[in-house]
């Protein structure tokens, strides 16, 4: 501090005593060394200062947000460690890594030929030491000390030497492969499955394979032919992506500011470093000038130093901003286009020479034309417009605060400011009725409708003959029969009955999965498919409720989550109830588009819906299926009676290890929910959800 | 959105699935697996729609950039106006201006620092052994300008965007730097003109060491 003072103390006298000298009135003469000194010293300042640029920092500061995009949600197995952790039964004490990795794949492979080769834990775990679990010899050796690496030709080894990748990462990428492929390739044990095939589902195992190989005439012969496991495609080896370690390092925020500000709040002041240099470079300038005496090259310099002087001379405005949004359509549907307009006012009496305007795009919708920024100059009163479209999705959208860079003239020193400005809205998904019917259990209430059950009674579909009761009615009897042979039989058709039925939304912080990061995530789908299953069941004339597990406020702040409860809409129909339904869907605050920042307490959530649940209610439960918990409430709520079908929607992907681990660890899931009885059926990304219905009612047979 | 390999090998569990079905016979007919027998994998007819959002394309603003290599072109040819300049000093001249082209295209701020200092160093040079002065104050000028254009469009990419709405700001920006090196330029250039012939050489030492230790005082306080 008093350095730079007295330096500034003594750089001011020079000014003095040279101007008293050019001027005239001071008689002051340096030698010819003195002057080549100060020549030299300039040169010297001015290259120390050049180094100075170098370590500059560049970034576009707080405008590093992309509030364009959706929030970003990741994709299942994500970490390689969790998506093994999900085999693993029990770590039993501390283990190395290598170690680690070791036995949560001998535990996936048990898993998934348990699962889809038909074998005991103890026959699996021989084929593992035997090593003809796969066709992979890498793999196998991997996994069994007793089985040898395959020899590797010479230029596998040359191959191998340049791309530099250890050889455990290699085996750990094709064991995975592997582990993916076990159940799908149709190689050495599918006879063990097929051979447990009831008669009754030959016809499907044999239409399934005639897809199959329809399909493989068409696709990629390279991922389940025999030969391909050296050339099958191998999932690259992440063992913990860079974004959980470090709080996103590469992907920018999807929200200007997590807070809801009234008015402008400062967010920091920066200085950008935008000239730093310039008078250095002027001084070199203005020294090589005095050495070599070229008065040129001395008001090159000077030209320079002028410049240095503007950098310093501004501060930045304080802005007065109003912003004023408008929507084209306050009440769209999902996928419609919305324009948005935003008017910015420059309401204070000072000229804003550099404005840069980023708009708070809520983190659920996306801009897909136009551009949500602007850079602009305002005179004051003045205003100037911005307009962009965002598509719209389901749910309730509000705008965050926007973002306002103010720079001064010379763009030297930057202050960012968020200025609030509330904009909501309101998107209700569309309940339009599925195509084909839904896949419900063939239990139902005891009220009239149209779901067919597998009991006798009256109906229409022809169930079964059995002896008369004195009871039965006469339009039953099955009066062929009597002229035939004189006995009294009676016809049993299939009962036709309404369903009641809860629709149960899985928004758990970990069902927000997406297989990439913009994509719709399976919360999303979820809740898409819960309004177009209740709109069809509602025509059907069933009885539809809504329910939700999951975390109801987004915020930190608990008053979010106090106010609100855990979804819950009671069975019934009616217009009425249809609304109400929608109502929900789009505004409640557990099926938030945003993803959770916490878990919440769904156990408890469990216990309530359950003690709400009536008899003989089924429960159709929208879920990826993502982690443990997923399958577990499934089967508790079917424990208690309650006929429990599952809609998965998928959000697995396969680009990592991690990622078809976690994949492998679905199929695991959904494999043993259909054990237990639960029908889960399965729904891909690429899919709608009528292709889905579809398929599954072709499947079988379908409700008339 | 899925990769080709993932849609394949979810065509599988059909094949595994009825096999389970006929272990639990006591399921009623409604409870097979699902038959995901999905024949049509290339079927597409997805939920998601195509239309994408906007990619926000992080690179120079291209009224800025035009802006910066039209000056940094200018003050290149500037050292052809220097009497007795060699045709080598105006090449590597050009070869700086390219350089600051090369800079914008990329996005890469130092190759324009490096590009605007080439183009000055040649300034200098030419400037060094002539006592003409007008286009070296034209062509440092210019070369500020480029410098300083180019770097405001960078920025303003980085910040907003190539599609942004940026051209006020961007015409504020050219502006205020154009008056700045012009008033700059002309004050330096009068200074010469009217005061030049009697001065003292130790007053014009005495000058630079009051910029330098100014510059470095107030330089200081900004960090």
């Amino acid at each position: 501090m008093n350095r730079r003072r007295t330096v500034l103390l003594l750089g001011l006298l020079a000014l003095a005593v040279g101007i008293a000298v050019s001027v005239g009135v001071l008689e002051f003469t340096l030698t010819e060394t003195a002057i080549l000194g100060v020549g030299l010293l300039a040169v010297l300042i001015g290259l120390r200062a050049l180094g100075l640029r170098r370590g500059l920092e560049r970034s576009p500061g707080s405008a590093r947000a992309e509030p364009e995009r959706r929030a970003a949600v990741p994709a299942p197995g994500e970490s390689f460690s969790q998506s093994l952790a999900a085999f693993q039964r029990v770590t039993d004490g501390y283990a190395v890594q290598g170690r680690r990795t070791v036995d949560g794949l001998r535990a996936a492979v048990v898993a998934v030929c348990t699962r889809f080769r038909g074998d005991s834990v103890a026959e699996a775990t021989e084929r593992i030491e035997r090593g003809n679990w796969t066709d992979d010899r890498i793999a196998a050796a991997f996994l069994s000390e007793s089985v040898e690496v395959p020899s590797r030709s010479i230029l596998d080894r040359v191959r191998a030497a340049v791309d530099r990748e250890p050889s455990f990462q290699r085996s750990v990428r094709h064991t995975v492969a592997a582990i993916a492929a076990v159940g799908y390739d149709g190689t050495s044990d599918s006879g063990s499955a097929g051979d447990k095939d009831g008669s009754g589902t030959q016809g499907d195992a044999k239409r399934n394979r005639g897809a199959e190989d329809r399909s493989d005439s068409n696709a990629r012969p390279t991922s389940n032919s025999d030969d391909g496991t050296t050339e099958r495609s191998l999932p690259a080896y992440v063992y913990q992506p860079r974004s959980a370690t470090s709080t996103d390092s590469d992907d920018p925020p999807r929200r200007t500011t997590d807070h809801t500000i009234d008015g402008i709040s400062t967010l920091r002041t920066r200085q950008t470093g935008y000239w730093t240099g310039i008078g250095a470079v002027a001084l070199l300038a203005v020294g090589i000038g005095t050495l070599a005496e070229a008065p040129g090259v001395i008001l090159a310099g000077v030209v320079g130093i002028g410049y240095a002087g503007f950098a310093r001379a501004f501060d930045p405005p304080e802005p007065e901003l109003a912003i004023e949004r408008t929507l084209s359509d306050d009440d769209p549907d999902p996928g419609d286009e919305v324009e948005v307009r935003v008017t910015l006012t420059n309401t204070s009496s000072r000229f804003v020479p550099d404005l840069r305007f980023v708009d708070g795009v809520p983190p659920g919708l996306a801009v897909t034309d136009g551009s949500s920024r602007l850079g602009t100059a305002l005179r004051p009163g003045e205003s100037v417009g911005l307009e962009y479209t965002v598509t719209v999705q389901r749910g309730k959208h509000e705008f965050d605060p926007a973002l306002v860079l103010v720079r001064d003239l010379s763009r030297s020193t930057e202050h960012e400011y968020v200025v609030g400005a509330e904009t909501t809205v309101v998107c209700e998904p569309e309940l339009r009725p599925v195509a084909a019917p839904v896949p419900l259990r063939t239990t139902a209430a005891s009220f009239a409708g149209r779901l067919t059950t597998t009991e006798g009674g009256t109906g229409t579909t022809f169930h079964s003959v059995r002896e008369y009761r004195p009871t039965d009615p006469l339009s039953r009897i099955d009066w062929n029969r009597r002229a035939k042979s004189g006995e009294l039989a009676t016809l049993s058709f299939h009962e036709e009955r309404a369903a009641r039925v809860v629709v149960l939304v899985d928004a758990r912080r970990r069902s927000f999965l997406a297989p990439e990061p913009d994509a719709a995530h399976a919360v999303d789908r979820s809740v898409a498919a819960a309004g177009r299953i209740a709109a069809s069941l509602l025509a059907e004339g069933d009885t539809v409720g809504l329910a939700g597990i999951g975390p109801v406020g987004r915020d930190e702040t608990a008053s979010a989550a106090s106010v609100s409860e855990p979804c819950w809409l009671a069975p019934a129909s009616g217009r009425d109830h249809e609304i109400r339904f929608q109502e929900l869907l789009a505004t409640h605050p557990q099926f938030e588009t945003m993803p959770p920042t916490e878990e919440s307490r769904w156990l408890s959530q469990l216990r309530t819906i359950r003690r709400r649940l009536s008899a003989e209610t089924q429960i159709l439960l929208l879920s990826p299926l993502c982690d443990s918990m997923a399958p577990t409430i499934a089967r508790r709520l079917d424990a208690r009676g309650h006929a429990v079908t599952v809609v998965s929607p998928d959000p697995t992907t396969d680009r990592t290890i991690g990622h078809q681990l976690a994949a492998t660890a679905r199929r695991v899931r959904r494999f043993d929910l259909q054990q237990a009885g639960i029908p889960v059926i399965d729904w891909q990304s690429t899919d709608s959800i009528d292709e889905v219905f579809a398929r599954h009612a072709a499947g079988r047979g379908g409700r008339q | 959105m899925t990769s080709t390999p993932q849609t394949e090998t979810h065509t599988e569990p059909a094949r595994s699935a009825p096999a389970t079905a006929g272990n639990d016979g006591a399921t009623s007919t409604g409870e097979h697996p699902p038959a995901d027998d999905q024949t049509e994998t290339g079927s597409g007819a997805g939920t998601d729609d195509d239309a994408g959002p906007v990619s926000l394309t992080r690179n120079p603003t291209v009224f800025s950039s035009c802006c910066a290599f039209g000056a940094a072109v200018v003050a290149a040819t500037t050292t052809l106006f220097v009497p007795g300049t060699d045709p080598a000093v105006f090449g590597v001249a050009v070869l700086g201006a390219l350089t600051l082209g090369v800079g914008l295209l990329r996005g890469r701020p130092q190759v324009i620092d490096i590009g605007a200092l080439v183009i000055f160093a040649t300034l200098i040079l030419a400037g060094i052994e002539t006592p003409a002065v007008e286009p070296l104050i034209a062509g440092t000028v210019a070369t500020v300008l480029a410098w300083d254009i180019g770097h405001s469009g960078l920025d303003l990419g980085a910040q907003l965007g190539r599609e942004s709405r940026t051209i006020r700001l961007e015409i504020v920006q050219l502006g205020s730097s154009l008056l700045v090196g012009l008033l700059a330029g002309t004050i330096g250039y009068g200074v010469y003109v009217f005061g030049a012939s009697g001065q003292p050489t130790a007053a014009v030492a005495l000058l630079l060491l009051a910029a330098a230790l100014i510059t470095v005082g107030l330089g200081a306080n900004r960090s």
